[in-house]
């Protein structure tokens, strides 16, 4: 039988506190937010830090990548930083906040557009339901960017921390393909990072049951959180 | 739980277009790599050598304007696997027929254009702005495939294939698919090609990985794709061999440097043999990540041998071949360790003359070495710290 899966906390962080003490001084600002916005999270108690980490990000390190790129380009390849290159690799802000908070476990990177933040969600509560693993940590990540702007999108900088576990606590979380019921409300998420906020918004609100669904990246998918009454 | 068989492989390298020509490519052990005509003339470029496909006879069919090159290396190494597996998708359910794809780079060749205009002042080209985002690979590549299950890219670095096969593994472990095509891909990057020069990580002549005299890596480039299913499920699948088990840990350590005491590799190996099941002396070769930089070469080799032991199984790198092909390194090793198991021949490093003593593990050397292989453990190592192996076993 598949284990339930219950969602712990959840965090949303839209801007830097500064106060970062970071291992390494050519960590990006991308980085820095997932390292901070995590450290939220593991802050508020959470039963074990050295868990399985699912991070989604549809434009990831674009960013650095670019600027690291345009320096290649405007003055050659030999006056690129080599300390900044790791930011130009698309598991940077996974791994950097990793390192930061000592996780060896998996890091798994998703990149899936507007649905990589559901599908960062969907695949840690995979694993607790199969019982690989008995906690997971979700995070979602974007940030503005010249290159994401010409690319037509907007998205904000923020991250969303979420963790789950195969422990009760607050809630527990479901998520089903299957379609909505005629009449339901669906949501076209405007960047990936938007399944955290509803999710914080839930637990937040603590009403028994909250249903949102999400038609993005060719697919339907429905999420239910259920209040337990535990951890508020 | 039923195993999982691996019962068609693809590949696009600078080492071979075909299975067949990929092989003959390892079995005659030249290196592939060679210099790279834009950079002989350019004094910014230290390193003038690189693994590149010949794009003039790329044999890549248009899929449209949004699919990216990275997209259109998948799709073509995909389309063979599922011809060398036989497979019909038309009889089955196209819902239960996942991509995985893990990446390093992404659509870097969009990125690499678009920049250089942007840079030159110019607009950039609609369409490759749309190819760009790395989500784009499995969506587009999923689309022209005629699939619509599962689909993950997986920008896993240097590990990210067997990230792919891992995650391919459980979606058929735990009933989300049926089939499930898995594999890395990454085309040439001059991004990674500056940062790696500037790491000072890149040979000038040859890759020679566990060498005493070994210089770097060559960046390359490449794609490799394999069709996973269920064993049994069915009749006419013929494996080349079974996905035994996966073991993925992280150091926690620095993002371009592995911890000195190799204990993210360590904890990989380790696990994917507990969870496969067997001693490590029952491995019969291990495809080592063996990029041919001092650093890496060396912790790995210490890892092997505090988990294998003063005797362990022969160890080599075909990366002395292919140079190193980012994130589609990892499947081009596994594909390569199950063409070994097939032909009952082992792929020794190439252009290894003096075995570094850093690196205590049975390196092979020479000819091609007869052997009946039954487990592989293959190793693949990222940047960040992302540590993986992969054990497979071959057809009974």
């Amino acid at each position: 039988m598949n284990q339930t899966v219950f969602l712990t906390h959840a965090v949303v962080r839209r801007q830097l506190n500064g106060s970062t003490e970071l291992k390494d001084r050519n960590t990006d600002r991308l980085s820095v937010l997932c390292i901070e916005t995590i450290a939220d999270l593991f802050g508020a108690g959470m039963p074990c830090t050295n868990v399985p980490l699912f991070f989604g990000s549809a434009f990831s390190s674009l960013k650095s990548l670019h600027e690291f790129n345009a320096v290649c380009e405007q003055n050659g390849p030999n006056t690129v930083s080599p300390g900044k290159f790791p930011n130009a690799v698309l598991n940077a802000p996974s791994c950097r906040a990793g390192i930061h908070h000592g996780i060896t476990k998996p890091i798994y990177n998703l990149s899936s557009g507007t649905a990589s933040g559901l599908d960062a969600l969907e695949l840690a509560m995979m694993h607790i339901r199969s019982r690989e693993c008995e906690h997971a940590l979700v995070c979602i990540a974007e940030e503005p960017s010249p290159l994401a702007e010409r690319m037509g999108q907007k998205p904000d900088f923020i991250c969303g921390s979420v963790y789950l576990s195969a422990q009760p606590a607050a809630a527990s979380i479901d998520m089903t393909h299957t379609g909505p019921a005629y009449g339901t409300a669906v949501t076209v998420p405007q960047q990936s990072t938007d399944v955290a906020v509803d999710l914080l918004n839930a637990l937040e609100a603590g009403e028994d049951v909250m249903q949102f669904w999400y038609d993005c990246e060719d697919r339907m998918t429905g999420l239910t959180i259920k209040t337990t009454g535990r951890g508020k | 739980m039923k195993e999982i068989i691996i019962t068609g492989m693809g590949v696009l390298s600078p080492a071979g277009r075909t299975l067949s020509g990929f092989w003959d490519t390892l079995l005659a052990g030249e290196a592939v790599y060679a210099p790279i005509a834009e950079f002989v003339k350019d004094p910014r470029y230290r390193v003038k050598i690189g693994a590149r496909i010949d794009r003039q006879s790329l044999p890549l069919e248009k899929h449209g304007e949004d699919v990216g090159l990275s997209a259109q290396f998948c799709i073509y190494a995909a389309k063979q696997a599922l011809k060398d597996a036989g497979l019909d998708l038309s009889g089955i359910d196209p819902g239960r027929i996942a991509l995985v794809v893990g990446t390093t780079m992404g659509e870097i060749d969009a990125e690499e254009s678009i920049t250089k205009t942007c840079c030159s002042g110019g607009q950039p080209d609609a369409a490759l702005l749309r190819q760009l985002p790395t989500g784009q690979i499995t969506r587009t590549a999923s689309l022209a495939l005629g699939i619509s299950g599962y689909r993950y890219t997986v920008p896993g670095a240097c590990a990210a294939s067997n990230y792919a096969i891992d995650l391919g593994k459980k979606l058929l472990d735990w009933g989300y698919a049926d089939i499930v095509l898995a594999g890395g891909v990454d085309v040439f990057s001059h991004v990674a090609f500056a940062g790696f020069q500037r790491l000072l990580s890149l040979t000038p002549d040859l890759c020679r990985p566990f060498d005493k005299k070994r210089r770097g890596l060559v960046v390359g480039e490449g794609c490799g794709i394999v069709v996973m299913e269920r064993a049994g499920e069915r009749r006419d699948a013929l494996p080349y061999g079974t996905v035994c088990a996966t073991g993925l840990a992280s150091d926690a350590y620095h993002m371009a440097t592995p911890h000195p005491d190799g204990d993210g590799e360590i904890m990989a190996m380790n696990l994917a043999l507990e969870r496969a099941g067997l001693k490590p002396e029952q491995i019969s070769y291990i495809s080592a990540h063996g990029t041919g930089t001092s650093q890496n070469d060396a912790t790995e080799a210490t890892a092997i041998s505090r988990v294998f032991g003063h005797s362990t199984p022969p160890v080599s790198s075909i990366k002395s071949v292919l140079g190193h092909s980012m994130g589609a390194a990892g499947i081009l090793e596994l594909i390569a360790s199950l063409l070994m198991m097939k032909h009952g021949l082992l792929i020794p490093n190439r252009y290894l003359e003096e075995k570094d003593p850093r690196c205590p593990v049975n390196l092979l050397s020479g000819n091609p070495a007869p052997c009946r292989v039954r487990y592989v453990l293959s190793n693949s190592f990222a940047f960040g710290g992302q540590t993986s192996s992969v054990v497979i076993g071959g057809a009974e």
